[in-house]
């Protein structure tokens, strides 16, 4: 009896199709993972040479996102401007007042540092003075 | 009295004098005032023996003698102070300028202050432009610096100033207090306490009668004038801010100019170019967002970019 049962379900055509089916579902899969760890990985490479190619990109775009736009992360304002004459060297950290805020960044900039503070009058006693010297 | 900051925190104060001028630390810990005077003598060593064209053994002495002939390579730290004085002179678009040593040269300003005071023996020169800025050649890749033959550097308008912010900023990052540094009125500030440092405005600097005060938070504040580094020549009297165009002391309608900045750098900078451009300056120091106290030759003031109207003083007296 079984052995009949099998050979009628090998003629069974909702059988076969289903078979057929579950095989290319499976291929499909397989592609499909291939293909999403190929593109990950692409991106990655991608951000990785974009940030050691462009100086003062900072690697940190997020390419899990799986988008090769994403990896564009260089507008303009995220590039250090070169300044062609003369060479503008960055200044060592300790030269620089730690409590600057956005607005007043360091002397090595290609604009003057504005200050983070407003000067106001004070009544108390000053120990310095600034005047010629 | 004892000097206090805004938030009448005590201060501790350690003055001298060095480079024709004063020099003042003051710091938010009394403990820490004598490590912050040593620090602040490292930085002045290294700044001198790199920087002072009064010295025959500096390197940018050794430097200029060079002038002519190819590039040569220098240390770190010149590099580094050429550097700065390069980008005054891009950001002032030349008007501050380290070439001006020739021109002071011509002008008796050769020695230190205190030996030109008592007058050159000599009259005012023609006018000459200076080399320049743009004749220095530097290359950052292999760090050498070619100048032209007979270029003498004078980096007097952000050494100090460079002094002073290194100096403050390494003084608060070892000693972690709050600390001022002041170098003939080139004020650098780090980890200021709250309401700031009082820092009093004179046309010279330590005048005990300074007519205003002001309190200000972390970077820098200077202060450029021509009532104090001058002298007279057998036929005018000659100062230290040099017109490029002309090698000749500017033609000013300011007496003092006081700049407030991210930095001293920048501060000393902008005064500067400010004395030296005269009229224009208001209006340039307002493009630069810089505010600035102006006293006019006549003595009204000018304030621009939010510094404040002057406010008459109870007590004009600094500490002794």
């Amino acid at each position: 009896m079984s052995t009949h049962r099998r050979a009628a379900n090998r003629h069974d055509p909702y059988s076969q199709a289903r078979l057929q089916r579950d095989a290319a579902l499976e291929r499909g899969r397989t592609v499909t993972k291939g293909m999403a760890a190929v593109s990950v990985a692409g991106v990655a490479a991608l951000g990785l040479y974009l940030s050691q190619a462009l100086p003062g990109h900072s690697a940190t775009s997020t390419a899990t996102t799986g988008s090769a736009g994403s990896a564009n992360t260089g507008s303009s304002a995220q590039y250090q401007t070169p300044v062609a004459q003369p060479p503008v060297a960055q200044q060592p950290v300790a030269q620089q007042p730690v409590a600057q805020t956005p607005a007043a960044p360091a002397s090595s900039g290609s604009s003057f540092s504005t200050p983070s503070y407003t000067p106001a009058p004070s009544q108390y006693q000053a120990p310095v003075t600034s005047g010629a010297s | 009295m004892t000097p206090t900051s805004g938030a009448t925190a005590p201060l501790a104060i350690h003055r001298t004098t060095r480079w024709s001028t004063s020099i003042e630390v003051v710091v938010t810990d009394p403990g820490a005032v004598v490590a912050a005077a040593g620090l602040l003598g490292e930085v002045l060593d290294d700044v001198e023996i790199v920087a002072s064209r009064f010295r025959e053994d500096s390197e940018i002495s050794h430097l200029c003698r060079a002038g002519g002939n190819g590039p040569v390579p220098v240390s770190e730290h010149l590099f580094e102070a050429l550097t700065i004085a390069l980008r005054a002179s891009q950001l002032t678009d030349g008007i501050v300028d380290p070439t001006v040593g020739s021109a002071l040269c011509r002008l008796g300003y050769d020695r230190d202050l205190s030996e030109v005071v008592s007058g050159v023996n000599r009259t005012l020169p023609e006018p000459a432009p200076v080399p320049g800025w743009r004749s220095i050649v530097v290359d950052a890749d292999a760090r050498t610096v070619d100048l032209p033959a007979g270029c003498v550097l004078d980096l007097g308008a952000t050494a100090k100033a460079w002094a002073a912010d290194q100096a403050s900023a390494r003084i608060g990052a070892r000693l972690g207090c709050g600390v001022l540094v002041s170098l003939g009125g080139d004020i650098a500030t780090h980890n200021a306490p709250a309401g700031g440092f009082t820092v009093a405005l004179a046309d010279i600097c330590g005048d005990p009668d300074a007519p205003v005060a002001v309190s200000v938070g972390d970077g820098g504040l200077a202060s450029s004038g021509v009532g104090k580094r001058f002298w007279d020549m057998t036929d005018g009297r000659a100062h230290h801010l040099i017109d490029p165009a002309t090698g000749l002391p500017a033609i000013t309608c300011w007496r003092t100019v006081t700049v407030a900045a991210g930095t001293c750098v920048d501060a000393n900078t902008a005064s500067t170019a400010a004395m030296i451009l005269g009229e224009a300056a208001p209006a340039w120091l307002s493009t630069h967002g810089l505010p600035a106290r102006l006293v006019h030759t006549d003595g009204t003031v000018t304030t621009v970019v939010g510094w404040p109207e002057d406010e008459p003083r109870p007590s004009h007296r600094i500490s002794a």
